[in-house]
């Protein structure tokens, strides 16, 4: 006989809003239902009501952690609109932050991955060494999470010498940092213990599914945007693209240990050939009747933007598509037959985002249709 | 024989409730601070535990609907009865208040309370995490409780005595136990680990999958008792290994200091340690510890 176990839509293993209904068996897990939407914002109407140029601000706060993501690929695909190139410079430091911030969205999950398994000293360890990069970014942009460094046409704000002699600093100290949690992750039995043929997600399976980023990666997915349609001056760079055929949650753990690497090796690259000149473009031309599609990779996979403009100075549909939204489909065949004991880090382990997922679809199970709800219906049930 | 006031007050004051928890919440301070240190955090001040004791009994507690009301009262009161008696058989640096012959085989009893009070509690609240919580409590216990036994019955076999008092007067004439029983002494901390619900054996109570399992649903003043249990198994748990393995004290600075000791080796476990899930720390109570128990178990039996 099996009962429900209800994880969320408020739980210490989610740092969002979600609700997993998993069906278990005393600790086995045997079946599940997965609801989201807690926290739908209405991100893409909002956009089609801003101007470009505050759309960057919008964009930015889809995604907390990983905002010069969205803001990079929303600037990218208006730049690709509008038919013009930032200066190289531009591009060479959009790739620093970008990669900085891969490090210090990768140090955070690794925090959160080791404090649902119960190890709070590596937790607070990992964190206290994401400082790190915080520093590095909040030197360059001047803030912490929202960084604001984008903006259309090239970056807001340039990295003079004394910066980049503080970023090689806290580059080395990361680059110890990240040695040593790879130690822990390698050599510490009982992690080994809690991680390995853990939530396996097999190849097929991840094909099926779509997904993208260090879960595909995980499953020996070959896939990363920054290699295969490289974009900012990330064909001017060279790196790895480190690939994990077991499809577990270690194999997920070691693709983003990997990457932490690869993004060290590609900051102190791209910082060595920093070119000269100017950061941002004068003047930009008026937007006319076009459409354009911009993706990048971001920390947790593939992130699409697609725009059209109907030349006004704003956009007619701006739509984003975020991995998590393709990533939170495989929680279930990854789940099935393990323990409630693990549910929790192996949701971690693909890292999910919530808040940008969100979306409303109304389904009529009577007459088997689905419709996407538009706001206005929204205020009209709410009575607004 | 001592009369039924002396036990009561023994109970109550020393080396009852009130000397228990203010050790006992001492050595949590001392537990969450060394952990906070070892984090780079600041961790609580010294009054941290006492204040919340207050703070959670001037809140109303909430019984859920579903729960079965008198268990879920009854649990922490249980693991309090069970633990103030364990403390008094204790020789704490000197004779203990009640002695009789039997006194281990009652001690190890009492010392299983509050496992089968957070049994208990969560098979009574009504909520799924709580009975996931009982479930997982349950299974731990059946792994510890036999190692644990055996490595305390060692002693039995040695001495041919069930008295704690005779445990502790031969070790002051011939040294702790701890020489002449290392593994027995290194099953009897690793159980004890499990006891207090420290990593890497806490997975009954893990926050991150379960929200505290057994005590999910309890609030204000109940779950103040179970802080209370919490408090007291700091220093009872601990206590009861010193008497046993490690010489116990000639006086009471001598055990209090003992049981530091102790507990700053608990502690650098826990922090070292992600948990294990229950099933993982069932297998190795099973494959390691109890293997270890049984080899100074008939040691014990043949080389008297």
């Amino acid at each position: 006989m099996s009962a429900i176990f209800p994880i969320g839509p408020f739980h210490p293993a989610l740092k969002e809003a979600a609700r997993f209904e998993l069906e278990v068996e005393g600790e086995k897990i045997v079946g599940g239902d997965f609801k989201f939407g807690y926290m739908h914002r209405g991100i893409e109407d909002i956009a089609t009501t801003k101007s470009y140029h505050s759309n960057i601000f919008l964009a930015e706060r889809v995604c907390g952690i990983c905002n010069t993501v969205h803001s990079t690929c929303y600037t990218q695909t208006v730049e690709a609109l509008l038919n013009i190139q930032p200066p190289e410079r531009a591009k060479y430091i959009r790739t620093i932050i970008f990669e900085t911030e891969r490090i210090q969205s990768h140090l955070l999950w690794f925090g959160v991955a080791m404090h649902e398994i119960g190890y709070d000293t590596a937790y607070m360890y990992m964190w206290r060494e994401r400082e790190n990069a915080v520093d590095m970014l909040e030197s360059v942009c001047g803030k912490r999470v929202n960084l604001g460094i984008n903006t259309l046409g090239g970056v807001r704000r340039d990295i003079t010498p004394d910066k980049e002699v503080l970023m090689r600093r806290k580059l080395d100290l990361l680059e110890k940092a990240i040695n040593k949690v790879g130690k822990i992750v390698l050599e510490d039995k009982v992690l080994k213990a809690r991680v390995k043929d853990v939530g396996v997600l097999t190849k097929d399976d991840a094909k099926k599914l779509c997904v993208v980023g260090p879960t595909a990666r995980g499953s020996g997915v070959d896939m990363d945007v920054r290699r295969d349609d490289s974009y900012a001056a990330y064909s001017y760079v060279d790196f790895d693209v480190p690939i994990e055929e077991n499809g577990d949650v270690l194999s997920r753990t070691l693709v983003r240990l990997g990457e932490l690497f690869q993004s060290i090796r590609i900051i102190r690259q791209a910082m060595k050939d920093l070119p000269k000149g100017p950061i941002s473009l004068e003047e930009l031309p008026l937007p006319k009747i076009n459409e354009a599609f911009g993706r990048v990779e971001a920390h947790r996979g593939e992130l699409l933007y697609y725009i059209r403009s109907n030349g006004t100075n704003r956009p007619e549909r701006v739509k984003i598509r975020t991995p998590s939204v393709v990533n939170n489909n495989s929680i279930l065949p990854m789940v099935l037959g393990e323990t409630i004991a693990d549910v929790p880090i192996i949701i971690a382990s693909m890292d999910p985002c919530f808040s940008c997922t969100d979306r409303v679809t109304i389904v009529d199970t009577k007459r088997n249709v689905s419709r996407t709800a538009t706001l206005s219906t929204l205020g009209r049930r709410r009575g607004l | 024989m001592t009369s039924i006031v002396e036990i009561i007050i023994g109970l109550v004051i020393y080396p009852g409730l009130i000397f228990s928890l203010a050790v006992g919440g001492m050595f949590y301070w001392l537990y969450r601070k060394v952990r906070a240190r070892m984090q780079a955090r600041l961790g609580p001040p010294l009054y941290q535990f006492f204040i919340d004791l207050v703070k959670l009994f001037s809140k109303e507690s909430i019984i859920p609907y579903s729960g079965r009301g008198l268990l879920i009262v009854l649990a922490p009161l249980l693991s309090i009865i069970g633990l103030l008696f364990t403390i008094i058989m204790l020789p704490l640096g000197s004779a203990p208040l009640v002695e009789f012959d039997e006194s281990l085989i009652f001690a190890l009893y009492f010392l299983a309370f509050p496992g089968l009070a957070m049994i208990m509690a969560g098979s009574s609240s009504g909520s799924p995490y709580g009975a996931v919580g009982s479930s997982r409590e349950a299974r731990m216990m059946i792994a510890y409780e036999l190692p644990y036994t055996l490595s305390a019955l060692t002693l039995a076999f040695y001495l041919r005595s069930l008295s704690l008092s005779a445990i502790t007067h031969y070790q002051f004439d011939h040294g702790p136990f701890f020489f002449k029983y290392p593994l027995a002494t290194i099953v009897l901390i690793l159980c004890l680990l499990a006891k207090i619900g420290r990593r890497p054996f806490d997975a009954p109570e893990a926050d991150t999958e379960i929200i505290g399992g057994p005590l999910t649903e309890y609030s204000g003043t109940l779950l103040g008792l179970f802080e209370i249990v919490n408090g007291l198994k700091w220093f009872v748990v601990p206590a009861f290994v010193v008497t046993l393995f490690l010489g116990g004290g000639a006086n009471l600075i001598e055990f209090l200091l003992k049981c530091f000791g102790l507990v700053l080796l608990l502690s650098f476990i826990d922090i070292i340690h992600p948990r294990f899930r229950v099933d993982q720390g069932f297998g190795f109570f099973m494959k390691w510890v109890l293997p270890l128990a049984l080899i100074d178990f008939v040691r014990s039996l043949i080389l008297p």
